[in-house]
């Protein structure tokens, strides 16, 4: 199904609408909890709990791209509940946020919040490849292991490091350039 | 904590940057795939080029008979094969190659060697040294004619050719390479016209009409005042002879030119050609 239809489902307020959305993206929520999140049963609450967020969130907002907008819900709730799994000391770090903590070593300049911060990073990604962008987003974005993007992408590890790590050094210079560091 | 600002600001990443990333038919083997394709264009472009560059070097871009006749010097039978070369034939011998066609414009056959020039240089192929040297440069002249001096040295005039008139250039001593200049003078080309093909001594082959086929060949002895026909139902285009061997040359279909032995009676007429070997060009 479109996702014009299943969004308009949702706006009908109609319960097949969340099993469209599982039909569809069920695989992504699945893969984003799974990716940042180490326990099965977190995973599963994690989607269950995405599915709910759209659901109550789409009357108010009308995604052109019904995935993206589910994935950002998924990846959301998965970073919450991890922040309080690390808090209960609960669960081990399975995401890469060492590598943008390196990034981010300097102190950030006061007057840049997180709004102004992906104003920049779109102008950023703007800037880079096709496989750049891609390839860093499914890193720091989806948070996907180095095996699965060479895997998915059919290159080899080191082809998909040496891009992270380019990309990742870019945006550091790119970062500076504005001042952010 | 600033891991903390900067994951918020990948969750208001835009849009469509997500769903590029989501998008599962991305293969970025592609995009090599892509470079590959151009390299290899390029590189079929190289090559064409460099075969153009060669094709025109070895004449085929030029215009012109498929094979024309040659010469003979010391019973050995030297001519152009299109595209490949400057061959000498020698009967019973076979044939080998003297010069490559991008070697020379022009050529002119001598019992000590081959003069040819190429571009503004007259050069030298000595059958003995088996190497070429260059005689001298010159401003134009593609045509080579061979004259012998008065004190029995052989020299090559090269002529400037405008239209159907050729103008002699310059007269050059083989053995040295002395120039000498020879301005005004006017000649005309020798022209196929006429019924005479070849000569050795008194004796002279000629065919009764020019330019239809076949045609008999015949032998003129002019001692007798008589004719004997050679060769029946020849296509005749040039020949040449030295008396013993008769080449005959036919440029068409692709160019052909066959070695005849000269038999004589037991006057010494030449009398028949006999078949020696029908395509040297091959």
């Amino acid at each position: 199904m479109e996702d014009a239809e299943i969004v308009r489902l949702f706006w009908e307020r109609s319960e097949q609408a969340i099993a469209e959305t599982r039909q569809k993206y069920g695989w992504l929520c699945d893969r984003i909890a799974r990716n940042i999140l180490n326990n099965e049963q977190d995973c599963e609450e994690c989607v269950n709990d995405t599915y709910l967020a759209t659901w109550n969130s789409i009357p108010e907002a009308r995604p052109d791209y019904l995935g993206a907008f589910v994935a950002k819900i998924a990846r959301n709730l998965a970073l919450t509940r991890l922040d309080y799994e690390m808090a209960a000391k609960r669960n081990g770090v399975t995401v890469p946020l060492d590598e943008l903590e390196q990034l981010l070593s300097g102190p950030v300049e006061p007057q840049y919040d997180a709004i102004l911060l992906a104003d920049l990073l779109n102008k950023f990604l703007k800037t880079q490849t096709k496989q750049a962008r891609v390839i860093f987003l499914r890193r720091y974005w989806l948070f996907e292991p180095v095996e699965e993007i060479a895997a998915r992408y059919r290159i080899s590890k080191g082809a998909v490091n040496q891009t992270i790590f380019r990309t990742r050094r870019k945006l550091e210079n790119y970062l500076r350039k504005e001042e952010v560091l | 904590m600033n891991t903390g600002i900067m994951q918020e600001a990948l969750l208001q990443i835009d849009d469509e940057f997500l769903e590029e990333m989501l998008d599962e038919t991305v293969d970025f083997r592609r995009a090599p795939r892509f470079y590959v394709m151009r390299l290899l264009a390029a590189a079929a472009c190289l090559a064409l080029l460099v075969s153009a560059v060669q094709a025109y070097r070895y004449g085929y871009f030029r215009s012109g008979c498929g094979v024309l006749i040659g010469e003979i010097q010391n019973g050995t039978y030297y001519y152009v094969i299109p595209h490949r070369g400057l061959y000498a034939y020698t009967p019973g011998s076979g044939k080998q190659r003297i010069l490559k066609s991008p070697q020379f414009d022009s050529w002119i056959s001598a019992p000590q060697g081959i003069c040819y020039s190429k571009g503004s240089k007259l050069m030298f192929y000595s059958f003995v040294e088996e190497e070429s040297r260059l005689l001298c440069e010159f401003d134009e002249g593609t045509v080579l004619v061979l004259e012998t001096f008065v004190d029995g040295d052989l020299g090559v005039t090269m002529y400037y050719v405008d239209g159907q008139a050729a103008y002699a250039e310059y007269l050059v001593r083989l053995t040295d390479g002395t120039r000498y200049q020879k301005p005004g003078i006017d000649i005309r080309r020798p022209t196929t016209a006429g019924t005479t093909i070849a000569k050795t001594g008194d004796y002279r082959f000629y065919i009764e009409t020019q330019g239809s086929f076949p045609q008999n060949i015949y032998c003129y002895d002019p001692a007798s005042g008589e004719s004997l026909c050679v060769l029946e139902d020849a296509e005749v285009y040039s020949a040449v002879t030295d008396g013993e061997f008769f080449y005959l040359c036919t440029p068409w279909d692709g160019g052909n030119t066959a070695c005849y032995r000269v038999l004589r009676n037991d006057e010494g007429v030449p009398c028949s050609l006999e078949l020696f070997e029908e395509n040297i060009d091959d």
